[in-house]
């Protein structure tokens, strides 16, 4: 009896040291991308680049680097906080700017003259409330971060400018207003990538690594995707969209990851009310909040609440946070390396007006791609686990639709605007995903000006209502709009409802 | 006894086995990788409009032999073998741009009648390392060829006139190299038209946020704003 055991225990090591030598035990793969060069990406991560200017910088904030949550920008404290960093690849050193990107103040046509320049001993060095120092972060935010996703194997979209400004036109008249914004001008063929950072206060935008970093995050889907129009929909006046949140996830976790803190905004968040000392503008990973339950964030509330991109990007981003902390449980020195690598090819391939439920396929096919799969359990669960349920049962009856058009009151003595107020009830016993409210003009005569509307996911027995006495305004409904110098009378528009897992369910009218 | 030890043999023999094959993927995929290498499949250096044309009924498209051209070549070749999912129609012609990503290489064609962009017809398809083709997303459409006559058409001056309590144009107006002229196409309609499409400020905004807005040519309207949702 001993012996059998004895040699039952020899079977079970001999099984054991097979499973982990077969590679069923490989933790973090290289299957079919190019190899990482692991020590170039750990010297971009630190930001210690060992050639360029000189620059003295508090990264990733003065409230980050010194751990005092109530420190301003005017603070004696300030003065201690400085590292050096250097700027690499400025065209000339004497101005923050290279073939690509170009860091201005307030306007593409600043003066030149009127920009940051180095000092006698060729450094950038500003006080924290200069202005100079807001460009001096830029460049370097911006080239750690593009040297960053240019190391894991992403080419990025170079056939344009990029300018960054960094207190841009209206900010002096508006201080208080602080604010974001970047423009990939996708339509036009020639028209620059504007980053524009709005607001002048004691936590300024400008001084936070964090929201050039995030900035770039959207530059950079717009970039890997071929501007294909991720959130098309938004990009043409939807209030809300789930395109537009996926958007906003990407971008927040570019940021998070890059600097591993897993939150950003610690700094700026100081501008706006509802934030304690402190607390970052958003996290990725857990809180006692309700930004941890899909449910919570994607249910349609008949307050609109859940019509907010925020809501649910904070979701999405704590989902792609779960991956990445499987990836570096699994590896703690490389994981992190690999998580981005599989996230931000997952986004490549997002859709035209992209979906939840499109990313998530997209990361599982990422997944088979460079790591042989190995990651599928996980990517589901970490959907799964946050209430994003893997298949969600087919809807025996489209959505219902009651609507009529409402005109618009305008100035315009050449068009005229039109709206719909409706009603979209849900009638089945299951909930529906992504339900959406898009206006067609199949034989033209009137222009979909706001094409699509998007409204969550809708409870069984639920009703949105938009319009009329609804808390709703039009503002959430479709616009569209006819020339008064043609015949519009008698023209079809298309209403189309859809939702991910029933039948759309399509009504027609005639103006 | 003896029957224990065919027994272990047989076990060892199975086990040796399963794990070779486990590992066979992993292994396999990176060959493949690696010939993909040898054979130039990967871009090398992006490139702006690569693509040599491609037009309805071509029936050879030559692959070229530097390895730029490798890619766009077997892009192209798909979307030729491909006639039902790309209709191309004779007065299209598209143009390739590429970029490499850990997957591969992404070819994005656009369309261009006349010379003209024909705005939401964008083809993605991405060439693997491996060389295999994977349609990302298609919006090609077959629209009817759009009419190309400059006499009709408005300046962008006309165009913009009776619009300045919506926008400000963003540059100057004589800044002739900003005015972009290409035909707009719309998912919801099936028409297509020539459009002006020219970065604005929208005024009733307090910070000037800067878009986009597209503009009929020949009478002046409105077609479409877009700005920027990514606000911090």
């Amino acid at each position: 009896m001993r012996v059998k055991a004895s040699k039952f225990r020899l079977i079970s090591v001999y099984f054991t040291i097979l499973y982990v030598l077969s590679g069923c035990g490989r933790i973090v793969t290289d299957c079919g991308g190019t190899p990482l060069d692991i020590g170039q990406l750990n010297q971009i991560r630190a930001q210690a680049f060992s050639s360029g200017s000189r620059a003295f910088l508090i990264t990733p904030n003065p409230l980050d680097a010194s751990g005092n949550v109530n420190l301003q920008a005017f603070d004696s404290a300030i003065g201690s906080l400085f590292d050096p960093y250097s700027l690499i690849g400025l065209k000339i050193p004497t101005r923050l700017e290279n073939d690509f990107l170009k860091v201005r103040i307030s306007n593409i046509t600043d003066s030149l003259a009127a920009l940051a320049t180095p000092n006698s001993k060729g450094e950038y060095s500003f006080p924290l409330t200069d202005i100079h120092y807001g460009e001096t972060m830029a460049y370097h935010s911006l080239t750690a971060i593009d040297s960053y996703v240019q190391a894991l194997g992403f080419q990025t979209d170079r056939s344009r400018p990029f300018y960054a400004m960094v207190r841009a036109e209206g900010s002096t008249t508006h201080p208080e207003d602080v604010n974001a914004y970047y423009n990939h001008n996708s339509l036009t063929s020639n028209a620059p990538r504007e980053l524009k950072v709005f607001g002048d206060t004691a936590h300024s935008a400008w001084q936070e690594q964090d929201i050039f970093w995030h900035e770039y995050g959207h530059y950079f889907l717009e970039s890997i995707t071929g501007s294909r129009g991720v959130d098309y929909a938004g990009d043409s006046g939807a209030n809300f969209t789930e395109g537009a949140a996926v958007h906003e996830c990407f971008a927040d976790y570019g940021a998070e990851s890059l600097s591993g803190r897993g939150y950003l905004g610690r700094w700026i968040a100081q501008n706006f009310s509802g934030y304690s000392p402190g607390q970052p503008l958003r996290v990725a990973y857990d809180q006692n909040d309700e930004f941890g339950s899909f449910q919570k964030v994607s249910e349609f509330d008949p307050s609109g609440k859940n019509l907010d991109r925020y809501r649910l990007s904070q979701w999405c981003s704590r989902v792609l946070w779960d991956i990445r902390e499987q990836m570096v449980t699994e590896n703690d020195e490389q994981g992190q390396y690999y998580a981005d690598r599989t996230i931000f090819a997952a986004a490549s391939l997002l859709q035209k007006n992209t979906s939840i439920s499109d990313f998530k396929n997209a990361l599982l096919y990422a997944d088979e791609q460079l790591n042989c799969g190995i990651h599928s359990r996980s990517i589901t669960n970490a959907f799964v686990s946050r209430g994003f349920k893997d298949s969600v049962p087919k809807l025996a009856q489209p959505l219902f639709f009651e609507g009529s058009i409402v005109w618009l009151s305008s100035s315009s003595t050449t068009s005229k605007s039109f709206s719909l107020q409706f009603i979209i009830k849900n009638t089945n016993s299951q909930i529906a995903r992504n339900v959406r409210l898009v206006l067609e003009a199949p034989n033209g005569g009137f222009i979909s000006f706001i094409p699509q509307q998007s409204f969550g996911d809708l409870g069984a027995g639920k009703t949105i209502s938009v319009g009329a006495n609804s808390p709703l305004p039009l503002d959430y409904s479709v616009l569209g709009v006819v020339l008064l110098n043609k015949n519009y009378q008698g023209t079809r528009v298309l209403i189309r409802v859809q939702t991910e897992n029933g039948p759309d369910s399509v009504h027609e009218v005639t103006l | 006894m003896k029957k224990n030890k065919k027994a272990l043999v047989f076990v060892f023999a199975l086990s040796m086995l399963v794990s070779i094959l486990s590992f066979y993927p992993f292994r396999g995929a990176q060959i493949l990788a690696q010939t993909g290498e040898e054979n130039n499949v990967i871009v090398r250096t992006p490139t702006k409009l690569l693509g040599p044309e491609i037009t309805k009924g071509a029936s050879k498209i030559e692959l070229g032999n530097s390895p730029e051209l490798s890619v766009v070549g077997i892009a192209n070749k798909y979307i030729l073998e491909n006639p039902k999912m790309f209709p191309i129609q004779s007065y299209h012609r598209l143009e390739a741009s590429t970029r490499m990503s850990p997957l591969g290489s992404f070819v994005t064609y656009h369309v261009f009648q006349d010379g003209y962009k024909l705005i939401g017809l964008q083809i993605d398809l991405l060439v693997s390392n491996s060389g295999k083709v994977k349609v990302i997303s298609n919006q090609y459409q077959s629209i009817e060829r759009v009419n190309i006559d400059p006499q009709g058409w408005l300046s962008l001056k006309e165009v913009l006139r009776g619009q300045e309590t919506e926008f400000k144009i963003a540059g100057s107006l004589d800044d002739t190299a900003k005015e972009d002229i290409a035909i707009w196409t719309s998912s919801s309609s099936s028409q297509a038209e020539l459009v002006y499409v020219i970065s604005v400020f929208d005024i009733k905004k307090k910070q000037k946020v800067s878009g986009q807005a597209v503009f009929s040519v020949t009478d002046g309207h409105l077609l479409a704003r877009h700005f920027p949702r990514a606000e911090f």
